[in-house]
This record gives C-alpha cells, sequence and structure tokens, in this order.
C-alpha cells in the first residue's frame, strides 16, 4: 500500500493523540500551571523545522551532485514546509516568554537561533521567486540552502556567548519533567514529524504535476506553431 | 591574476571605490547629527555603528561586483578562459576585500574623530579583528552577490542572503572591537576573534566550493 493511502490517517491519529496527551493526561506544571502545555508544540514544532532545514541541505547537496529534479522538488517541499513550523516554533516560544519570563521576547539562544534560521529560509524561498529559469533556480536554491545550514551552528553558538557578556533578568528556567510530561512531548514530536512528512510528500507530488502542467502548455504552444 | 583585472579597471573608472568612499563619509555624518546631538555618550554603542556601517558599505561594492560583469557581457568571456573557475571567485572575493579595506582605513579616523570616540585600543588585535571582520563578509558576500545577479530584483535579494547569513560575524567583530575598546570585558576580544576566525575559515572554503555550481551555463 501507498503511504499516500494510510500516512494522511497515521497522521492524524498521532495528532489526535498528542492533543490528548498534551492537553488532559500531562499534569499541569509546577510554577506555571497550565500554560506550560504550549511547550509540547513549542518544542514539536522546533524540532520538525530543524528537522526540515536539515532535509534542505542533504536534498541540496544530492541535487548539485546528480540533478536530479526529484531531489529540487524535495528541497522546495522542505523549505516550505520547515518555514511553516520554525514560524510555529518562533511563536510559541515568544507566548511561553510572555508567561514564563513576562516578556514577549527574550534574546534567548535557541529562540533567537530559531528566529535568524527563519530569516534565512524567508530568503531561500525568494531566491526560488526570484529566478525564471527552472535548472538555475534550482541550483541556487541548493547553494543558498547549503550555506544557510552551515550557518545555524555557528549563529547558535555566536548568540550564545553574545549572551553571556550581556546579562539578562531572566534565567532559562531549568523544566522539570515528569515521566507523564515526557510521554506527551515524544509523542508530539513523533505527531508532528508525520505531519511533516505528509505534507511534504503532498507538495513534491503538486510540484511534479506543476512541471507536467508546464511541459504540456510548452509541447502545445511549439505544436501549435508547427502546425 | 584575475584581482589585477578588477583592480585595474576599478583605477580606470573608480565607479565603485569612489562612491563607497563618499557613502562611508555620508554615514558618519548622519550618525553624527542622527546620534551626537543628544550629547549621548557614544563609547557603548560605537562598535555597533561601526560595523554595521562597514557591513553597509560593502555591500554597496558587493552588488557592483558582477553587475558590472553582466551588463558588459564579459561573464562568458571570463567562463572560457581554461582553469578552474573559483578563480574568477577568488578575484572578485579579494577585489572586495581591497575595496572595503580601503574604505575601512580612509574612513576609521573620521569615525573616531566625529563621533567623539577615543582610540584606546590596542593596535595589533585591533587590526586583526579589522581584517577577520572583513574577510568573511567579502568571501560570503561575493558569493551571495554572485547568486543575486541573475535574478529580478537583485539590488533588493543581496542584503536579504547576506545580513541573516553574516549574523555570526556581525556579533564577533562587534564584541571584539567593543572589548578592545574597553565597553566591555577587556579581554573577551580573544574569544571573539576565535569566533571570527571560524566564520571565516568557513565561509572561505565554503564559497570555493559551491561556486562553480552558479556559473554553470
Amino acid at each position: 500500500m501507498s503511504p499516500r493511502n494510510w500516512l494522511p490517517w497515521t497522521a492524524f491519529v498521532a495528532v489526535l493523540l498528542a492533543l490528548f496527551l498534551a492537553f488532559l493526561y500531562a499534569p499541569p506544571d509546577a510554577n506555571l500551571g497550565d500554560t506550560q502545555r504550549i511547550f509540547y508544540f513549542h518544542v514539536a514544532s522546533a524540532w520538525t523545522g530543524l528537522l526540515a532545514f536539515t532535509v534542505v541541505c542533504v536534498a541540496g547537496v544530492a541535487y548539485l551532485r546528480g540533478g536530479a529534479p526529484r531531489w529540487d522538488r524535495l528541497g522546495l517541499a522542505s523549505a516550505e514546509v520547515g518555514l511553516l513550523f520554525i514560524t510555529m516554533a518562533v511563536l510559541t516560544g515568544s507566548i511561553w516568554a510572555r508567561f514564563a519570563w513576562g516578556t514577549w521576547w527574550e534574546w534567548e539562544p535557541r529562540l533567537t537561533s530559531a528566529f535568524v534560521l527563519w530569516l534565512m529560509y524567508a530568503a531561500t524561498l525568494l531566491v526560488r521567486n526570484l529566478v525564471e529559469d527552472p535548472a538555475r533556480r534550482a541550483r541556487y536554491a541548493a547553494v543558498f540552502g547549503i550555506i544557510a545550514f552551515a550557518d545555524v551552528p555557528i549563529v547558535f553558538m555566536s548568540v550564545r556567548w553574545w549572551r553571556s557578556v550581556h546579562p539578562v533578568v531572566v534565567s532559562a528556567a531549568g523544566l522539570e519533567l515528569e515521566p507523564p510530561m515526557v510521554l506527551a512531548m515524544v509523542v508530539a514530536v513523533v505527531a508532528f514529524t508525520l505531519l511533516y512528512v505528509l505534507l511534504v510528500g503532498e507538495r513534491m507530488h503538486l510540484a511534479a504535476l506543476e512541471e507536467e502542467l508546464a511541459e504540456c502548455k510548452r509541447a502545445l504552444r511549439e505544436g501549435e506553431r508547427v502546425r | 591574476m584575475l584581482v589585477w583585472k578588477e583592480l585595474r579597471a576599478e583605477a580606470r573608472t573608480r565607479e565603485t571605490l569612489t562612491p563607497m568612499v563618499i557613502f562611508a563619509l555620508v554615514v558618519v555624518t548622519v550618525f553624527g547629527f542622527g546620534l551626537r546631538a543628544t550629547g549621548a555618550d557614544l563609547a557603548p554603542v560605537f562598535p555597533g555603528l561601526l560595523w554595521i556601517s562597514f557591513y553597509f558599505v560593502g555591500l554597496l561594492g558587493l552588488g557592483r561586483s558582477f553587475s558590472s560583469e553582466r551588463a558588459q557581457e564579459t561573464l562568458p568571456g571570463l567562463l572560457l578562459v581554461p582553469a578552474d573557475r573559483s578563480f574568477i571567485f577568488v578575484g572578485k572575493a579579494l577585489a572586495n576585500l581591497v575595496f572595503l579595506g580601503v574604505v575601512e582605513l580612509v574612513s576609521l579616523p573620521l569615525f573616531f574623530g566625529l563621533l567623539g570616540v577615543p582610540f584606546t585600543a590596542p593596535l595589533a588585535p585591533f587590526c586583526a579583528t579589522m581584517i577577520l571582520g572583513t574577510v568573511g563578509f567579502a568571501s560570503i558576500g561575493t558569493l551571495l552577490a554572485a547568486l543575486a545577479a541573475h535574478t529580478r530584483a537583485a539590488e533588493m535579494l543581496l542584503p536579504v542572503l547576506v545580513f541573516p547569513v553574516l549574523i555570526p560575524a556581525v556579533i564577533g567583530a562587534v564584541e571584539a572591537t567593543a572589548s578592545l575598546l574597553g565597553v566591555s570585558d577587556p579581554l573577551g576580544w580573544k574569544r571573539w576573534l576565535g569566533l571570527l576566525l571560524a566564520y571565516d575559515a568557513l565561509f572561505v572554503a565554503l564559497p570555493l566550493v559551491l561556486f562553480d555550481y552558479l556559473v554553470e551555463p
């Protein structure tokens, strides 16, 4: 059976289960109460965003080495879906900062790095939008995807050090996770990952159809000219 | 060899370096009017102002490094030269490095003088910061300029591509300068120079590998 048959249902059930565990099963946090529950979705979307951008880099390398169009479609799909998840990670992180630290934005290394990542991947999609020729577009997007990914660890390190010289009011509160909370977190991560795979698969399928359509249109135009 | 072509072409027309130097002067003047007038002590923000200005001025030079090749349709000619293509990249990047280096030399005294910040830094580490902060920018900037040159809206896209990737260099250069000028921990600069060194190593090596893929026909 093709994954297109069972993956949507699996992802649907997994997301329902994650919602149940996060909202009903896991106990409220001792200090933050119910507001801590956003943590499960925050961690899951941040993880998925990072995974997506790893895939963009891998797809970029594979495309530059082999030139197979499906790697480019994977890069495109993963960048678009990854931007969605990293947007959710930044937004939920900001909400977390508001209730845990009392401010909407905190220059915390992970949150700040996530935002820089957001900027770089928004730029990747801009590159895709602004190059006409499909082969060149694929190469340029692959090159920038690799550069952006290589930059991520060094951004994270530099923001960490940078924070150590700029004392801040809050500490990254060490969260005490009880076993049910860990379970809720793991299930949320799995559910979001399945959702990511599903969306990427659909987006790649759509991209393949778009290419086919463009090819049909081209053939049609040239056919008319011949006749 | 190619860097000589760039520099000779520049020496004849001076159409990149002159606007860069003048823009740097304009920026100092604008900062002077915008900030000095308040009478506030600029020393804490001076390192940030300095590097943001240099990187913006550098962006002007980057934008030109491939647009003139494209306008005069000389890039296909360069690509015919029977040599590894990364030499084109090395030539352009070195030229950009020289341009921005000249701008820094000329405008540094003005930044210190006009913004009223005393120069108290030890000379050798300060020069090292200037060089390391500029090398990585010139290298990754040249690659991204080559990328942006063949897109619609190249001059809009370039800053959007360059600055997010540049963030570690901005942090390293600003913090090292702040440390050397005594604004922050006076011994902290060693660590920041290490960061700049790592950044430069990564972003000098990576473009050498990737440039070939940008200029493929």
